[in-house]
C-alpha cells in the first residue's frame, strides 16, 4: 500500500510539471484530474505494486488468498486443534447449544424441530429466505454465533444442514470469524444438495422387434440432513478450509447468499493432515490387514448417493462399455458432460464380500479438453485415506481407457482397505491446475487493470497513429508487460509439465506471450491494439473456464486384490465394425422423431414439440409417469425443427394441416403464429373450455394479449421471457455513479458522465417501451360500416403520444447519441458499456460466459417515464414467450364435429396440465439438470418462474419487470407495424432523411392501409375512413 | 444391298417411310421422360399458379373468383411492386452484363494461362456454396459494427471516423448486394464459356495467323467470339434469369423486412405476399409477371445471339 501510495505521488508530481511545461495545460490537467481523481490511483497503484516483486501480484483492492493464509499458517507453525467445537447444535453428548444465535439485520432467529424426508428430526436454525419480501438486503443478512475456543489451533467447519427448496444451486453462504473476513475464498462456500434418481431406466418403444433406448430416470432432490466439511467454491484445494482460531471467545457469521436451508449443526472440527501412502501402507500391515478375496465389478451407473443432478447415466456407444448394445442406446456409463465442476460427487458402494486391502481400477472415458487431465478425489467414508488420494488423474485419451488407482507411483497400484458396505466416492477437484486456474486469473486481472489505466489516457476509441506517450503516464508499462508475458510463459510450461500429451491449449497461452512481448518492445503499438488486449483477457478466461470443466465418465469400477483380477470386458476390432454397421441400419430403421406413443386407454393425441430432443424426452418422460396415469389419456411426442412451427413461410405445421394430418397440439408456437393461423381458421380457440379462468390466472394477464383476436383466445402461454436493466457494479463505483430510475436520471446524471468516461449504454427496448410508458399503444378499437366496435381496428400511432413517444425514442439516438449497434455482452465485460437494457439471453450470458465479471455486476428496474405532474410510468415489455395452441383439425376434415369434440376435451385437460405450477417447476429443475444450467426454463406460470434458481434479489427486480409489461396484440396484418416503425426509425436516425413527425405519418398511412386491406380480405370489417386498394 | 435396284421408287419410299416412323417413335420415346417431368414441374405448375392468379387463396381455406383483379392491384395500386421492380432492374442491369461479361473475361484469360484446372477450380468452387453461406461469409466483411473488415479499416486507416452501417443504410445496401453477386457470379456459364473455349479448334487460329490476325484480341473479335455464340446464348439466359430470381442474398445482406424496402427484389415481393401475408393468389400474379418477363427477355437474348449461318 505504501508503495501504491507513492507512485500516487509520482504521477501527482509528474503530471503537474507537464502542465506547467505544456501549452495546452487545460488539456493535461483534464487528464491530471481524470487520473488523480479516478481509477488510476488504485489501478496504477497497484501497477507500482507490481514492480516491486512476485508477491505484488495481489492488488490492493484485493483481501488476503488463503494460500497466503497457509503460507503463515505454515511459517506460525500452527498445529491442528484437538477437540471438537459445538458452534451450534448438538455435540456429542447430546447436550443442544444455539451458540447464543443473533440475527443480523432482520433475520429472525427461528430454532425449532424440523423432520427431513426420511422422517429424522433435528432441532436446528430455519434460514428461509424464499418469502423474504425485501430481497434488496437480503445479502448481508445472515446470522452470528458466539464459541469458545479451549485451545489455539487450526480447524475445518463441518456443517448439517437440509435443503428445503428444489431448485438447481448449492446453498452457499459466507463465513466471517469475528465478523472479519479470514481470506477471501471463505466467500460463497457450497454446501451441496442431495440428489436420487426417481423410478428405474425404462425403453422408448421404437419398434416391435428391436430394443428401444433406454430413459433416464429423472433426478431429484431428496430433502434429508446432510453433513460437508466447507471448501473453498471452485474446490481448488484439496482439503477442507482451515481456519486458525486463537484461545478464547470467537464469533462465527454466516451471511445469505443463496438458497434457503435448515441448520442442524455447525462444528470446529481439528483439521486433519493426510498421511502418505507410505504410512497408510505400514500402518494397515501394522493392524495385520490381510489382501482380500474376490473380484469385484461395481457399474459406474449404479452410482447410490450423488450431490449434483450433473452425475448422471449417460450413452456410451463404444463397444468396450459394459451393458453394451449394438442396436440401441443403453445407459452404461455414469458421469461425463455434466460431473464436471467442483464439489460434485459420486458414491458407489462397495461390494466386497470380507474385508480387506484391495485395488481399486476404473474403466472410463475422458476425452475431453485435449491433452489435459480430470482429477477426482477418491475418498471412502467421505474420508480422503491417504494425501495420493486427494487428487488421482485421469488422462486424457480419445475413446474409453483403464486405469488402476495408484499404478504410476506404486507398483500394482494402491491397495485400499476395505470392508463390506464401504462408501467409495469420487468428488471433482482441481488437482494440479489449482495453481494453474489461481495464476491464470491472476494475470487476467493485471491485464484488465492495465487495460484500464491505459484506457485512461487513451480513450475507448484510440487513434491508432498517435503517440499517447503511455510510458510516460505508467511508469513501469515496460515492466508490466513483460512481467505479464513472462508469467504467461510460466503457465504454459506448467501445464505441458502435468499434462501427459502436449494439451491443445498451450499453444495459445505461447502466442498471448509473444503479443505482449512485441508491445513490450514497441509500446507505440498499443493503442492500436487495445482490441487484442482486451481480447487476450477473454481468451485466457475462456481457457480458464475450460480447465475448471473437469469431465469424466465412468462406466465401471473393478475391486480385486491385484490388478490382474480384474474381472475386464474385452472387445476386439470386429465388435467396433460390427457397432458401425449395426448403427448405420438402425438410422434407417429408427424413426428419431417420434419421441415415444404411450397408449393411453381413454384417447391418444398428438402434440409436436418445436424443441430439441432433450426437451421432448423430459416431457415424454413426465407425461409416461403423471400424465397418462392420471387422465388414461396418451400422448405421441413429435420433435419438429423450431421454425417449422411458425406461420412464416412454407412449413411442415401448414402442409400439414391442408394435408389433413395436423397435430392436435403445437408446443412451442409463437403467439403470432397462433394468430395467423387462427384467422384462418385452422386454430381452435379455448376460451370456453372448463375452468379457463382459473388456468388463466397462472399467468400474467399480458401475456394473453399476444394471442387474443376479435374476443378469442387462441392459446396457451408456455415461457415467457424479460427486460431489465444491467450495469456494473464495479465501475459505478468507481465513477461514484447512482442506479437511474427514470429517463432524466439516465440522460441527466449518468449518461454525460458515461460520455466523459469514453462509455456508452445500451438500449434494446425500441419503441414499444417509450410508447407504453408515455401510455399509448400500438392499436384501437373503431367502429366498422355497420356500426360494430372492433378492438385493434387501427393503428394507435396516429396520436399525440405516439408522436411524443417517437420524438423521445428517436431523440435517444440524435439527441443524446446512443449508438444504434454494439455488441452489448462483449462491451459490457470490457467496461466500455457500464449499463444497458437487454433480456434474459444476455442475464444467461452474464451469468454462465462472463465469469471474469462475476459478481461486478446487477440488475435493476428498467428507467421510468417521469412526467412533469410528477407522476411515474413504469410500464415494461418484452415479456413475450412461446405458446401451446389447439390445430382446429375440423376445417380440414381430419376429425369430424363429434371426433374433435371429445379430442379437444383430452386436449384441453393435457394443456391445463402441462400448465400447471408443479409440473412446469418439475420441468424446469429437470431441464436445468439435463441440459446445463445455461437451458434455463423460464416458465409462463409465475409460480414455476419464481422457483428457478435466481441470485440474490434479483427474481424480485425481474417479477417487478413482468409485471408491469404490456404485451402488443398480434393483429391481422401486424406485421406492417413492426416493418413500417423500422422504416420510420431509420428514416429519421440512420439516414435522417425525415423529422420523426413527418416519418411517423408515412407508417401510419401504410399501416392503416395494410390492416383495413386484411380485414376486408377476411370481411372482418372495416372502418368508414377506410380507403382500400380496389 | 443387291436386290436394292430390283426395288421400285414407292417400295422403296415406303420402307423409308417406315423406317421414319420407327426412328421418331424410338426418339420419342427417349423424349418422354424429360418431356414428363417437365410437364410435371414446369408446365404444370405455371398452368396452376396462372390459375390461382385469378383467385383469392391463402393455402388453408378455398379459393375463391377474382377475376383480374390482382392484376388490377398489381400495375395500378401496389407502390412496393414498383419498388422491388426498380431494385431488381437495378440489380439485374448491374449484375446481368457485367457477371456475364466477367464469366466470359475470366473464362479467357484462363484458357490463356498454364494452370488451367487449378484456376477453374478456384474460380468455381464458391459458386457450389449457397448465397445464403456466401453472403454471411461476406457479411463478417461488412459488418456495421467497427469490428466488420471493411470498416475496421477504413477507421484504420482514418478514412471514416464511425463505422459505415453498409446494410442498414439505404444508400449501401444495394451496392452491397451487387458487389456480392458479382463476385459469386463465376457459376455454370463460366464452366460452359470455359468448354467451348475449349472447343475451338486449333487449326482456325493458325489460319487466322496466316490471314494477319496478330493479336489475341482480334483472334477473340474474329474466332472466338463467333464460335462461342451457342455458349454465350445459355450465359446470357442465365444471366438474365440469374438476375430477376435474386432473393437469398438480397435477404442475408438486407433483412426482410430491408430498411425502407432498399433491398426489396421481385421474388422477395413475392415470398411476402406469399408466405407473410398467405395471398397466394396475388402472389401467383406476381410470379405470372416474372415468368412472362424472364421468357420474354429470353427471346430477345436468343435474337441477339443467334446463329447468323
Amino acid at each position: 500500500m505504501a508503495s501504491a501510495k507513492l507512485g500516487k505521488k509520482v504521477l501527482a508530481v509528474l503530471l503537474a510539471a507537464l502542465m506547467l511545461t505544456t501549452s495546452s495545460a487545460t488539456v493535461f490537467a483534464e487528464i491530471a484530474e481524470d487520473i488523480l481523481g479516478g481509477s488510476v490511483s488504485e489501478d496504477i497503484g497497484a501497477g507500482s505494486d507490481n514492480e516491486t516483486g512476485e508477491e505484488g501480484e495481489q492488488s490492493s483492492n484485493k483481501g488476503t488468498s488463503y494460500s497466503d493464509v497457509k503460507a503463515e499458517y505454515e511459517a506460525n507453525g500452527y498445529k491442528p486443534g484437538s477437540s471438537v467445537i459445538t458452534v451450534f447444535g448438538e455435540n456429542s453428548d447430546g447436550v443442544f447449544t444455539d451458540g447464543s444465535v443473533v440475527g443480523v439485520g432482520e433475520s429472525a432467529v427461528i430454532i425449532e424441530d424440523f423432520t427431513d424426508e426420511k422422517e429424522v428430526t433435528k432441532k436446528a436454525l430455519i434460514w428461509d429466505y424464499t418469502e423474504k419480501g425485501d430481497a434488496s438486503t437480503n445479502k448481508n443478512l445472515g446470522y452470528t454465533f458466539t464459541f469458545t475456543v479451549a485451545e489455539s489451533g487450526l480447524y475445518t467447519i463441518r456443517m448439517g444442514y437440509c435443503s428445503i427448496a428444489a431448485a438447481n444451486a448449492e446453498i452457499t453462504r459466507n463465513i466471517l470469524i469475528d465478523g472479519k473476513l479470514p481470506f477471501n475464498e471463505a466467500t460463497g462456500v457450497p454446501l451441496f444438495k442431495n440428489y436420487v434418481e426417481q423410478g428405474e431406466v425404462t425403453q422408448t418403444n421404437v419398434g416391435a422387434n428391436y430394443r428401444g433406448d433406454d430413459i433416464r430416470p429423472s433426478i431429484v432432490e431428496s430433502f434429508t440432513w446432510m453433513s460437508q466439511s466447507v471448501y473453498d467454491a471452485e474446490y481448488l484445494e484439496m482439503y477442507p478450509l482451515q481456519f486458525y482460531l486463537e484461545e478464547g471467545e470467537h464469533t462465527l457469521t454466516l451471511e445469505f447468499l443463496s438458497q434457503p436451508a435448515i441448520f442442524s449443526s455447525i462444528e470446529f472440527v481439528p483439521a486433519k493432515t493426510a498421511i502418505t501412502y507410505k504410512d497408510y501402507a505400514s500402518a494397515n500391515a501394522a493392524a495385520g490387514y490381510k489382501n482380500g478375496t474376490g473380484s469385484f465389478v461395481i457399474e459406474g451407473e449404479d452410482c447410490f448417493a450423488r450431490n449434483s443432478s450433473g452425475v448422471r447415466r449417460e450413452f456410451n456407444t463404444d463397444p468396450s462399455c459394459s451393458d453394451y448394445s449394438f442396436s440401441s442406446k443403453v445407459l452404461n456409463t455414469i458421469g461425463g458432460d455434466n460431473w464436471n465442476e467442483g464439489g460434485e460427487t459420486a458414491t458407489w458402494k462397495a461390494t466386497v464380500t470380507e474385508a480387506g486391502l484391495y485395488r481399486i481400477g476404473m474403466r472410463f472415458e475422458q476425452s475431453w479438453n485435449e491433452g489435459l487431465s480430470s482429477y477426482r478425489q477418491l475418498t471412502i467414508n467421505g474420508e480422503i485415506p491417504f494425501a495420493e488420494a486427494a487428487a488421482i488423474n485421469f488422462d486424457y485419451k480419445n475413446g474409453i481407457q483403464d486405469i488402476t488407482v495408484g499404478a504410476n507411483d506404486v507398483d500394482g497400484g494402491y491397495l485400499f482397505y476395505l470392508e463390506p458396505g464401504d462408501e467409495i466416492s469420487l468428488t471433482v477437484v482441481m488437482g494440479k491446475f489449482s495453481s494453474v486456474i489461481t495464476e491464470l486469473e491472476d494475470i487476467v486481472d493485471t491485464i484488465m487493470n492495465l487495460y484500464s489505466d491505459i484506457r485512461v489516457i487513451t480513450g475507448a476509441n484510440p487513434d491508432s497513429n498517435y503517440d499517447y506517450g503511455l510510458e510516460r503516464y505508467i511508469k513501469d508499462l515496460k515492466t508490466q508487460l513483460m512481467g505479464i508475458r513472462n508469467r504467461l510463459l510460466a503457465v504454459n510450461d506448467e501445464l505441458l509439465a502435468i499434462s501427459p500429451k502436449r494439451p491443445g491449449m498451450v499453444s495459445n497461452f505461447k502466442s498471448i506471450a509473444d503479443d505482449f512481448k512485441k508491445w513490450h518492445d514497441d509500446t507505440l503499438l498499443i493503442p492500436g491494439a487495445m482490441g487484442t488486449l482486451t481480447g487476450n483477457a477473454t481468451n485466457i478466461t475462456t481457457w480458464v473456464t475450460e480447465i475448471k470443466n473437469q469431465r469424466l465418465e465412468i462406466d465401471v469400477l473393478y475391486i480385486a486384490p491385484t490388478e490382474a483380477e480384474f474381472n475386464k470386458k474385452e472387445a476386439g476390432f470386429f465388435d467396433g465394425l460390427i457397432s458401425f454397421f449395426v448403427n448405420l441400419w438402425m438410422s434407417f430403421m429408427k424413426d428419431y422423431n417420434n419421441v415415444d406413443v404411450t397408449s393411453g386407454s381413454v384417447d391418444n393425441i398428438d402434440v409436436w414439440v418445436g424443441r430439441g430432443i432433450e426437451y421432448c424426452e423430459i416431457l415424454r418422460e413426465q407425461i409416461k409417469r403423471d400424465f397418462t396415469p392420471e387422465t388414461g389419456i396418451g400422448v405421441s411426442v413429435n420433435i419438429i425443427p423450431g421454425g417449422q412451427l411458425s406461420a412464416n413461410g412454407t412449413n411442415v405445421l401448414m402442409l400439414s394441416y391442408i394435408s389433413g394430418n395436423a397435430p392436435d397440439l403445437v408446443l412451442a408456437g409463437g403467439g403470432n403464429d397462433a394468430i395467423e393461423f387462427a384467422i384462418r381458421d385452422a386454430v381452435y380457440p379455448i376460451e370456453n373450455f372448463e375452468n379457463f379462468d382459473e388456468i388463466a390466472s397462472r399467468f400474467y394477464p399480458a401475456l394473453f394479449d399476444g394471442c387474443t383476436y376479435e374476443g378469442h383466445v387462441y392459446a396457451l402461454p408456455e415461457t415467457m421471457n424479460f427486460l431489465v436493466m444491467y450495469y456494473r457494479t464495479d465501475i459505478f463505483d468507481r465513477l461514484g455513479l447512482y442506479v437511474p430510475s427514470t429517463w432524466d436520471e439516465l440522460f441527466g446524471d449518468i449518461i454525460p458522465i458515461l460520455y466523459e468516461n469514453d462509455m456508452q449504454f445500451w438500449y434494446t427496448g425500441g419503441y414499444d417501451l417509450i410508447l407504453y410508458q408515455n401510455g399509448g399503444s400500438f392499436y384501437r378499437g373503431d367502429y366498422d360500416q355497420d356500426g360494430k366496435y372492433h378492438e385493434n381496428m387501427r393503428t394507435g400511432l396516429d396520436t399525440q403520444t405516439a408522436y411524443d413517444a417517437f420524438v423521445q425514442y428517436t431523440d435517444m439516438y440524435n439527441e443524446h447519441g446512443l449508438q444504434v449497434m454494439i455488441n452489448f455482452y462483449n462491451q459490457f465485460r470490457y467496461g466500455d458499456v457500464p449499463i444497458g437494457i437487454a433480456d434474459f439471453a444476455t442475464y444467461m450470458q452474464f451469468l454462465i460466459a462472463a465469469p471474469e465479471i462475476a459478481g461486478k455486476w446487477d440488475i435493476a428496474p428498467i428507467p421510468q417515464t417521469k412526467f412533469e405532474d410528477g407522476t411515474v410510468s413504469s410500464a415494461t415489455t418484452g415479456i413475450g414467450g412461446n405458446y401451446c395452441f389447439i390445430m382446429n383439425n375440423v376445417t380440414n376434415g381430419k376429425y369430424t364435429e363429434e371426433e374433435f369434440d371429445k379430442k379437444s376435451k383430452s386436449i384441453w385437460s393435457f394443456m391445463e396440465w402441462w400448465t400447471r405450477a408443479d409440473v412446469q417447476a418439475y420441468y424446469a429443475s429437470e431441464v436445468e439438470a439435463v441440459i446445463g444450467r445455461d437451458a434455463r426454463w423460464l416458465s409462463a406460470n409465475i409460480e414455476a418462474f419464481k422457483n428457478s434458481a435466481w441470485e440474490g434479489d434479483h427474481l424480485n427486480v425481474i417479477i417487478d419487470s413482468q409485471e408491469q409489461a404490456i404485451v402488443t396484440p398480434n393483429v391481422l396484418g401486424g406485421y406492417y407495424t413492426g416493418r413500417h416503425l423500422t422504416n420510420a426509425f431509420n428514416r429519421t436516425v440512420v439516414s435522417r432523411t425525415y423529422r420523426p413527425r413527418d416519418s411517423l405519418i408515412m407508417a401510419v398511412k401504410e399501416i392503416n392501409k395494410e390492416l383495413w386491406t386484411k380485414r376486408e380480405e377476411y370481411k372482418t370489417g372495416i372502418p368508414d375512413d377506410a380507403y382500400t386498394l380496389s | 444391298m443387291a436386290n436394292t435396284a430390283s426395288l421400285t421408287l414407292e417400295q422403296i419410299q415406303k420402307i423409308g417411310r417406315r423406317d421414319r416412323v420407327k426412328r421418331t417413335t424410338v426418339r420419342y420415346m427417349f423424349v418422354i421422360p424429360a418431356l414428363f417431368l417437365f410437364f410435371l414441374f414446369t408446365i404444370l405448375p405455371l398452368a396452376i399458379g396462372t390459375f390461382y392468379s385469378l383467385t383469392d387463396y391463402n393455402m388453408i381455406q378455398d379459393w375463391t373468383w377474382a377475376g383480374l383483379r390482382n392484376y388490377k392491384t398489381l400495375f395500378l395500386d401496389d407502390d412496393l411492386f414498383l419498388i422491388a421492380l426498380q431494385n431488381t432492374l437495378v440489380y439485374a442491369i448491374c449484375t446481368g452484363p457485367t457477371g456475364f461479361l466477367m464469366a466470359f473475361g475470366f473464362a479467357w484469360i484462363i484458357t490463356n494461362l498454364k494452370a488451367k484446372k487449378f484456376f477453374t477450380l478456384c474460380f468455381y468452387t464458391p459458386t457450389l456454396a449457397s448465397g445464403v453461406m456466401m453472403s454471411t461469409i461476406w457479411m463478417f466483411f461488412f459488418a456495421n459494427d467497427n469490428k466488420g473488415l471493411f470498416n475496421f479499416y477504413l477507421l484504420k486507416w482514418g478514412i471514416i471516423t464511425e463505422p459505415v452501417l453498409w446494410t442498414q443504410n439505404v444508400a449501401t445496401i444495394m451496392p452491397v448486394i451487387i458487389f456480392i453477386s458479382l463476385m459469386m457470379s463465376m457459376g455454370n456459364s463460366f464452366l460452359v464459356f470455359l468448354a467451348g473455349l475449349q472447343n475451338i479448334p486449333k487449326d482456325y487460329y493458325e489460319a487466322a495467323q496466316i490471314d494477319g490476325v496478330k493479336n489475341k484480341f482480334q483472334e477473340m473479335a474474329y474466332i472466338t467470339w463467333p464460335q462461342m455464340k451457342p455458349q454465350l446464348l445459355f450465359g446470357a439466359v442465365n444471366a438474365i434469369v440469374g438476375a430477376f430470381g435474386v432473393y437469398d442474398i438480397a435477404v442475408t445482406v438486407g433483412g426482410n423486412p430491408s430498411p425502407e424496402n432498399a433491398a426489396l427484389t421481385w421474388i422477395g415481393h413475392l415470398m411476402d405476399y406469399a408466405f407473410t401475408r398467405f395471398q397466394m393468389g396475388y402472389a401467383s400474379a406476381i410470379s405470372f409477371l416474372l415468368a412472362v418477363t424472364t421468357f420474354t427477355l429470353g427471346r430477345i437474348c436468343m435474337r441477339v445471339f443467334r446463329e447468323k449461318d
